[in-house]
């Protein structure tokens, strides 16, 4: 069979493919789409107040960009993309115009072309950049995550370089009020999808014999790694805003429940060798809600349900008779 | 030495394991042979502790059976993603002060600083093997061991197996070719439908292929005679 007979023909073939996954997902999520749905209303409407200022629809511009740029970069399906359809850079460029177009319309309402002109550049760049990382570069700054942290080795790996620009990002701009903590947000989100695979028994039994010592133990390490990265952001934070003191260690103490969230969540569905990707649809979810004024409390709730659930979900996993 | 007593196992409701006695020597390789769904898997991961019983008992040198007294090579080896070979191994402690990576490497010729994810099932499957051999532990269970080995590491399992023994530790190994297991097992049993049917010492191991594939070779005979 000639090679180009196996190109998927007509344009669009890409977004009608995310139609049916979307299609399929918001069946999966059940009711939980309904509030998601709501979110993303919430969300669109929210940005005509961000795009109303030119300094924060800048700043938003400048998300999207970085939104588009995780996806880019994470997405498993690039190879297949560059195979099998006939315009792969165009239909790439499509998927992510359509991803971000909500959330540009004020933008478009509020006349702010340089930022939506720099946007769209980035949008048909994009799709030419790093399309296939060869992972194995980045073993020498993943020696430096603990074994033991085998999460963390793989999520690190899969989102190299959206994780280490948002960590930079945050770094550079520490000094600021908000933007630091929006970028810290956002490193927290993708941090909890490293938690979308289940690890096989020969793993789950190798550091702790009891399931309650096993995930008391998996938390406090994992919640470690997350302190080490954020305080010294923090520090920075409030020496230069010390009004953000009170703001600062509730956002911190947030950022901690939503990765615990993470953790509860894969050990409450727990299955030896599966990939429970419906789990990041939820820690998603949370991550919005733990954004929320007057959500935010909905995260820590939830993970103390969690917490029992996983405890009892794991408990036939440690016993031996 | 290992002992299990009247186990009962069920998936949902149906049972796989019935009734099952045995005893089985310390520091001996015992082969564990049966036709699919005869319960061969299901056996070992009752012996690691990982299949709840619905009754009976297993117990290791009078107390029941740890987990820290077994280490575990499964049929199919599951990998967390964008994990290299080396980061993978890392993960396990070591407790074999023999264990040397770099000889184990060199005998395997692992890529061990590529993703899992392009190794191919040998590959996967000597990597798991490695990762057990980091184990000191008193019991080795090997399920299918030598699915899809080449030759040369086919050789090695085997050699890997009897140093196992010299070292006094208990080895069960399960496989679908009977002949590797005629080479390095000191007792091979047979498993059918759950129960163990016999035990052969290895003056009888001429007669395990006839009473394993006897009944089902004469009517896959008449099958296919009809049916070609």
């Amino acid at each position: 069979m000639d090679s180009t007979q196996s190109y998927m023909g007509s344009f669009g073939v890409l977004v009608r493919l995310r139609y049916c996954q979307a299609q399929k997902m918001i069946y999966e999520l059940g009711n939980y789409a309904i509030f998601l749905f709501l979110l993303l209303i919430l969300g669109i409407a929210f940005t005509y107040y961000v795009h109303k200022d030119e300094n924060g629809s800048q700043k938003l511009f400048l998300l999207l960009g970085l939104l588009i740029l995780v996806v880019h970069q994470s997405r498993k399906d690039k190879v297949f993309v560059l195979k099998h359809i006939s315009n792969p850079y165009i239909e790439m460029m499509l998927e992510y115009l359509i991803l971000v177009s909500p959330f540009m319309v004020f933008g478009i309402y509020f006349l702010r072309w340089t930022s939506l002109l720099l946007l769209l550049i980035f949008i048909c760049i994009i799709p030419y950049i790093n399309v296939v990382t060869k992972q194995e570069k980045y073993n020498a700054f993943i020696k430096f995550i603990p074994a033991s942290l085998f999460e963390w080795k793989s999520g690190v790996r899969r989102v190299f370089w959206p994780f280490v620009f948002l960590y930079i990002a945050a770094i550079a701009s520490s000094w600021f009020k908000i933007l630091p903590l929006i970028l810290m947000w956002l490193l927290t989100t993708l941090m909890m999808s490293f938690y979308d695979e289940n690890e096989s028994m020969v793993i789950l039994g190798e550091y702790e014999n009891n399931h309650t010592a096993f995930i008391k133990k998996k938390i406090v390490e994992h919640a470690k790694i997350l302190l080490i990265m954020y305080v010294p952001l923090v520090i920075v934070n409030v020496l230069f805003n010390p009004d953000y003191l009170l703001i600062d260690s509730l956002f911190l103490m947030a950022q901690i429940t939503l990765l615990v969230f993470a953790i509860t969540t894969k050990y409450k569905n727990y299955v030896p060798n599966a990939k429970l990707f419906n789990n990041s649809n939820f820690t998603a979810l949370m991550a919005l809600f733990g954004a929320l004024p007057g959500f935010f409390l909905m995260p820590l709730v939830l993970t103390l349900f969690n917490y029992k659930k996983a405890i009892a979900n794991l408990k036939p996993y440690f016993e031996n008779d | 030495m290992i002992e299990i007593n009247d186990l009962n196992i069920f998936y949902s409701s149906k049972q796989v394991i019935f009734d099952l006695n045995a005893r089985f020597e310390d520091t001996n390789v015992y082969g564990i042979v049966g036709l699919n769904g005869a319960g061969k898997t299901t056996l070992f991961n009752a012996l690691n502790g990982s299949k709840q019983k619905a009754s009976g008992f297993i117990r290791h040198n009078g107390s029941a059976i740890n987990k820290n007294d077994v280490a575990f090579l499964e049929t199919h080896n599951y990998y967390y993603s964008y994990i290299t070979g080396r980061e993978y191994l890392d993960i396990f402690t070591k407790t074999n002060a023999h264990f040397e990576v770099d000889n184990l490497q060199k005998i395997f010729d692992l890529p061990l600083d590529d993703l899992i994810e392009n190794y191919s099932t040998g590959m996967k499957k000597k990597l798991a093997l490695i990762a057990m051999l980091k184990k000191d532990k008193a019991i080795y269970l090997l399920d299918e061991p030598f699915n899809g080995l080449d030759l040369e590491s086919n050789k090695v399992v085997e050699i890997i197996i009897s140093i196992l023994r010299e070292k006094g530790k208990t080895v069960f190994i399960s496989s679908h070719i009977i002949d590797p297991l005629l080479k390095v097992c000191d007792k091979i049993c047979l498993l059918r439908n759950g129960r163990f049917e016999k035990q052969y010492s290895v003056e009888e191991y001429h007669t395990l292929e006839q009473d394993l594939f006897g009944k089902f070779d004469e009517e896959a005979r008449v099958l296919l005679e009809g049916s070609m």
